[in-house]
């Protein structure tokens, strides 16, 4: 027998069996809708449940706050502008990756303009290192020059977070550099002098510069004017004329500690900067031994003058001069040992190289295609990164609102059917 | 009103479509929906609540309507329990016995019946409506959906989730609990009124 069979079948139960005057009665007993109603009903669905329908047709009165469930109210509380919704949702969205993008663009991790970093391998524990490569920031400089004074002004700014720094054991070095490098961090004014105030800090800076053929001689002459300006030292040099390539010139430098900031600043400024990095390696503690070394020594030759003083035996007088010699010796040794380490402090060593063709020079440093595909890459590594970050956030979350719905889908089964339970 | 709907096919964008069928389910439903949730809910006003809310809902629903799944008034007739469940819920508070101003409801004992007859038919009814208000809400369901809204027992199959057979079990059961709370109300009104 069908469904309608059935209910045919139990229709007719009702209207001629035992519930026949029952069911006539409460069909005669239905409640029918007021008028008012119907009419604001039929508007309503004439206009297709417009956004403010529920308000126009008084309903929810008793409910206060409107007919329907929170997201349904809220649906008609946006109306036409809840198509927005998915556009400001979106474009939250590419803000938000565009903010992650531009700023892992922006740290040391991504060095945009083609010019990758050169970490300095020798680094190590005692020493800090910071690289700097492309053109330099133009500031006010100490200089007679307006020079660009990247490195000058601000050196520690360039001191990347969790950057090139390691440890290098120093002959009978205890005191390693990170406190410092913390120091250097956390610091947001100020220059490496201020840093290491109170420690012996031997440095050594590397530049390279970059200019045409013809240019090299020019650089060369700026480069000693630039050395002598700062009461610095060339060391030795040795410019290369020559094609695109080949010609160039080789620095040594030494320059003045106290003036390496604003000396490197200048020197960077003469031509096109390729590369630059600063070392700074710890020599307090050898350079406090050394003046232990020097004082004991002192005390030792004034103790064996004072017994000399006091002994008339000649043998002993020749023992103890033999001795007085022997400590003088050692004395002049820790003397030149000391002098080395304060003139390690006082002056720094500057390598300086000037080069043509290559990396740079032939398009003045400028950004090019090679550097646009290079950075577009990295952009591109990034985006996927942060739509896999994304991913890897999105799934875990939307599998917990899955489990949340099922739970509240099942709770509102259930709820509903206790309610027809209970009354 | 109503008729001035316009038709589909003279509506275009997202008016158009499915508008003529769930127009028709509307004029076909209004009264019969309307009548059951006040039977259940036994108030008017929330009555009229979840009568709209529920032609909202299906109106927004109705492109996920999949006649092969069963009847357009069975799937309605679900949508309306549901909000009218939740109403239930969400009440908590006591509903009154007799349905307000369900007395007064337009045409409820209507038509040109002597005056003794129609103060009968209004005791009668008054004494019915506070029977069915005895009854549990899942009795009073079956009893709404069968007689306040005339759906088959199939198309309250479809609305409630129970099988056709259990949708006539109960009702049977439901009808023989109302006749008794009925014939006892009623034996006392008339002693009443014979005392």
């Amino acid at each position: 027998m069908s469904h309608d069979e059935k209910d045919f079948e139990m229709n007719r139960e009702f209207d001629e069996g035992e519930f026949a005057d029952l069911a006539q009665a409460l069909r005669e007993a239905r409640s029918i809708p007021e008028p008012g109603f119907t009419e604001r009903l039929d508007q309503a669905v004439e206009d297709h449940f417009p956004p403010e329908w529920a308000e126009d047709a008084a309903l929810g009165k008793e409910n206060k706050g409107g007919i329907g469930s929170l997201a349904e109210r809220f649906r008609r509380r946006m109306g036409g502008r809840r198509l927005l919704l998915p556009a400001m949702a979106g474009f939250a969205g590419l803000l938000l990756m565009a903010t992650v993008v531009v700023g892992a663009v922006e740290s040391d991790r991504f060095n945009l303009g083609g010019k990758s970093s050169e970490q300095d391998s020798a680094a190590g524990p005692n020493r800090l290192s910071i690289d700097q490569s492309g053109p330099p920031e133009p500031a006010p400089s100490e200089g007679s020059r307006g020079t660009p004074a990247g490195a000058a002004q601000s050196t520690e700014d360039a001191v990347p977070l969790g950057g090139p720094v390691s440890g290098r054991a120093l002959p009978g070095g205890e005191v390693s550099l990170e406190a410092e490098l913390n120091e250097v961090t956390r610091t947001s004014s100020g220059s490496f002098l201020r840093v290491v105030r109170g420690r012996d800090v031997a440095r050594e800076a590397e530049i390279t510069l970059g200019t045409d053929p013809a240019g090299v001689q020019d650089v060369a002459n700026e480069v000693v004017s630039v050395t002598d300006e700062h009461n610095g030292i060339v060391m030795n040099s040795n410019v290369v004329d020559g094609e695109e390539g080949e010609a160039g010139a080789t620095f040594r430098l030494l320059i003045p500690t106290r003036q390496i900031e604003s000396a490197v600043a200048d020197l960077s400024g003469i031509a096109d900067l390729r590369s630059r990095s600063q070392e700074l390696t710890d020599i307090t503690s050898p350079t406090s031994r050394a003046q232990d070394a020097v004082a004991d020594s002192k005390a030792k030759i004034r103790s064996l003058l004072g017994e000399l003083e006091e002994t008339f035996d000649e043998n002993e007088r020749a023992r103890i001069e033999q001795r007085i010699r022997w400590e003088r010796n050692d004395l002049r040794m820790r003397e030149n040992r000391l002098k080395r380490l304060e003139r390690k402090a006082d002056y720094t060593p500057v390598a300086l190289a000037v080069e043509t063709g290559g990396d740079g020079s032939s398009d003045g440093g400028s950004w090019g295609l090679s550097d646009a595909v290079e950075d577009a890459g990295k952009l591109l590594g990034v985006a996927a990164g942060v739509t896999v970050l994304a991913l890897a956030v999105a799934i875990p979350i939307g599998i917990v609102v899955l489990i949340a719905l099922a739970l509240n889908r099942a709770w509102v089964r259930r709820s509903r059917n206790r309610a027809l339970a209970d009354d | 009103m109503l008729e001035a709907v316009p038709e589909p096919h003279s509506s275009p964008g997202p008016k158009s479509g499915p508008r003529p069928l769930f127009e028709d389910l509307y004029r076909g439903s209004r009264d019969d929906l309307f009548s059951y949730v006040a039977g259940l809910l036994r108030d008017r006003v929330a009555a009229e609540d979840v009568t709209a809310l529920a032609f909202e809902r299906a109106f927004r629903k109705w492109e996920r309507f999949d006649p092969r799944r069963g009847s357009a008034r069975g799937w309605l007739f679900g949508i309306a329990r549901n909000a009218a469940l939740d109403e239930l819920r969400k009440r908590k508070r006591e509903v009154p016995a007799i349905e307000p101003g369900g007395l007064d409801a337009p045409g409820s004992v209507a038509g040109a019946a002597p005056v003794e007859e129609r103060v009968v038919a209004l005791e009668q009814r008054t004494v019915l409506l506070t029977a069915l208000g005895t009854l549990s809400p899942a009795d009073r369901e079956m009893v709404a959906m069968k007689f306040f809204a005339g759906l088959t027992n199939t198309e309250i199959a479809e609305a409630t989730g129970y099988s056709p057979t259990n949708v006539g079990t109960r009702l049977n059961r439901a009808m023989k609990r109302l006749r008794s709370a009925f014939q006892e109300m009623d034996g006392s009104a008339s002693e009443e009124v014979a005392r």
